[in-house]
């Protein structure tokens, strides 16, 4: 893709973070969450990458921080994403389509913790966060530390279908593993926020709690499991001042509120299957920032024409008065055309501008 | 309903798996029809089932424990309806459909159509096209499909198309859902059917097959 020229299509984390604040900046910003398709960063970094690009949700990286901040770079991507991901003993198998793929969990009880794998060392993680930082410098990316949490991890380590039952057959084993989770994703935020706290552009965590019918759970059960320990795990950054991010799927009627009484700041990516972004933008408005929700089947079979006219869409209505981020639902994956991500990312350039970034 | 069978009934509802397993025997024990323990019992229970989870009352695990409940006892009647040639309303085949591993919905679709009477013959995940076109040469009634993903979607039509190319299309009835998929999406591509949770899936089976 072209190379930036204007002001409107560089990287500026502060319209990121505007936005974030619903104030309106030059134009709407854009950021993707997860890029998992090695065509989409080849096509815009204009050359082939020497490896093959991991998947994030296998719990490891995806791209170098080097290669991914010039992707952001080369399309005015706003801000990218360092992760801080714990995962473990998720047991993954090859589909027909040759893609490797998360199938089940190993833990399935107490006697199994002893093989629970370890936690990614810190030093590391923190020196890769780092790295990051410095390829960001100057450049205008932002980047975001991204953390894995304890409700989804806990169902993938124990195997999803498993883990559902796990509610009603050993829920003091559920918490017991979720504690385990928090302790050390909350030992790693600190970590984080502590020595890195002023550099990054904010804190995000994913965990999927729901579908599209709503939260997995039932909602006293959920009540009991998750906001106090969400609490605890962003603790960190409120303490710093830092805005907050949650990424979950699903139906956001029932799920926004708690939320927002959580503490976050924001919410990805209001699944288009699911949610009407403009009524929950209506319903939202001034108290929680939406990243979304550019339906990824679109990306991946609609035509230029219709691609730029969802997004025109978007931002006439839901970019008025800030907090709206534009971003795919949910991942840019093998299967959507490099093209058509480019269409998109090019329309909110043009028809996301506002005015100007003074003043922010 | 006799005590017995609304034992049966109540377990099934709160997922008790031994309070179900402990009822149908001691209800064939006492010389109870085991056609009346599947449809007083059983397939009730899970028809209330379906009902709540559509209400917002149940949620997964509910559904999920509910139907563990009801597996337990089909196994203790399943050879005594076999023995009695007690037919039942249908053949369902459902798989996940190629290149795709979610199978949460796929498991909840098929136990909602055994609830509803059906036999469930699970194809398992990433099911190729010609596995489907085996399954309905193998004298299904219904073919059921779950996609969850974008890129996954399109082996819905691929698989109609080779049943199609097979001679089959006209003995079974095809039913497509998962997250992604919509009634627009299954008209377009010549389904039979779409439904948007597992209890309106058993639902329209019950439709295709005349039996709602
Ligand atoms: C749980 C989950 C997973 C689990 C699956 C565990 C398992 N054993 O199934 C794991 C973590 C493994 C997973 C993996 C992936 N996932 Co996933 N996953 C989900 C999630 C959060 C929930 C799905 C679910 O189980 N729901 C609960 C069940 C009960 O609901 P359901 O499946 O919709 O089924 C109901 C109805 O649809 C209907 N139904 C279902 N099937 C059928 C069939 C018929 C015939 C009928 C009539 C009805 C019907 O009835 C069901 C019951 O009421 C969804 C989010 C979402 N909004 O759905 C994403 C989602 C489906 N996943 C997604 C993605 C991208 C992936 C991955 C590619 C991620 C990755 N990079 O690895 C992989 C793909 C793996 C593969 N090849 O399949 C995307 C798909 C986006 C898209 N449009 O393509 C979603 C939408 C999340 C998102 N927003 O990005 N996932």
């Amino acid at each position: 893709m072209k190379l930036p020229t204007s002001d409107y299509d560089k990287p500026n984390v502060r319209r990121l973070l505007a936005a974030l604040h619903h104030q309106e900046s030059d134009r709407v910003p854009h950021i993707e969450l997860w890029v998992t398709s090695q065509a989409v960063y080849e096509y815009v970094l204009e050359r082939k990458l020497d490896y093959t690009i991991g998947d994030a949700a296998e719990g490891g990286q995806s791209i170098a921080p080097e290669d991914d901040v010039e992707f952001a770079t080369r399309q005015g991507e706003d801000a990218v994403l360092c992760n801080f991901n714990w995962r473990p003993n998720n047991v993954f198998r090859l589909a027909s389509d040759g893609t490797r793929h998360y199938v089940d969990g190993e833990i399935k009880g107490r006697q199994d913790l002893g093989k629970l794998d370890p936690p990614p060392n810190l030093d590391d993680q923190l020196n890769y966060l780092e790295r990051y930082l410095h390829a960001a410098q100057g450049t205008g990316v932002g980047v975001i530390a991204n953390f894995t949490s304890f409700f989804d991890s806990t169902m993938l380590a124990i195997g999803v279908n498993d883990s559902f039952m796990m509610f009603y057959d050993d829920l003091p084993f559920l918490e017991e593993m979720m504690d385990i989770l928090l302790e050390n994703q909350v030992n790693t935020m600190r970590a984080v926020c502590d020595r890195f706290g002023d550099d990054i552009a904010l804190v995000m965590v994913n965990d999927d709690i729901g579908y599209n019918s709503g939260l997995f759970i039932k909602p006293d059960l959920f009540m009991q499991l998750f906001p106090e320990r969400m609490k605890r795990l962003i603790a960190p950054a409120k303490k710093h001042g830092l805005l907050t991010l949650m990424h979950t799927d699903g139906k956001m009627d029932n799920i926004m509120p708690i939320l927002y009484d959580v503490g976050f700041n924001a919410a990805h990516p209001i699944e288009p299957e699911s949610n009407d972004i403009v009524e929950v933008k209506k319903a939202w408005a001034g108290r929680m920032a939406l990243i979304g929700n550019v339906h990824t089947p679109l990306l991946a079979y609609g035509s230029r024409e219709e691609i730029e006219a969802q997004v025109r869409d978007y931002c006439m209505k839901l970019g008025p008065g800030g907090g709206w981020v534009l971003g795919s639902s949910t991942s840019i994956m093998d299967g959507v055309k490099p093209e058509n991500f480019v269409t998109m990312v090019e329309a909110v350039h043009k028809y996301g501008r506002y005015g100007s970034l003074e003043g922010i | 309903m006799t005590d017995i069978l609304k034992t049966i009934f109540e377990s099934v509802l709160v997922g008790n798996k031994k309070g179900v397993s402990d009822g149908v025997q001691q209800a064939v024990d006492a010389g109870v029809d085991a056609g009346e323990i599947l449809n007083k019992g059983l397939i009730a229970a899970m028809s209330e089932v379906g009902r709540r989870f559509e209400e917002g009352e149940y949620f997964v695990p509910e559904m999920l424990i509910a139907a563990r409940a009801m597996s337990a006892g089909m196994e203790i009647i399943k050879p005594l309806l076999v023995k009695a040639g007690v037919e039942t309303i249908g053949k369902v085949a459902i798989g996940t459909v190629k290149g795709d591993l979610h199978d949460i919905g796929k498991n909840l679709v098929g136990m909602m159509m055994e609830g509803a009477g059906f036999e469930v013959i699970d194809l398992g995940v990433d099911v190729t096209p010609d596995r489907f076109v085996e399954a309905a040469r193998s004298g299904v009634n219904i073919i059921a499909m779950s996609a969850l993903l974008t890129t996954t979607i399109p082996s819905m039509e691929a698989t109609i198309k080779a049943i199609e190319v097979s001679n089959l299309r006209d003995s079974v009835r095809i039913l497509v859902g998962g997250a992604p998929v919509t009634q627009a999406y299954a008209e377009k591509i010549g389904a039979d059917g779409y439904a948007a949770d597992a209890s309106a899936a058993a639902r329209k089976a019950l439709e295709i097959v005349g039996r709602s």
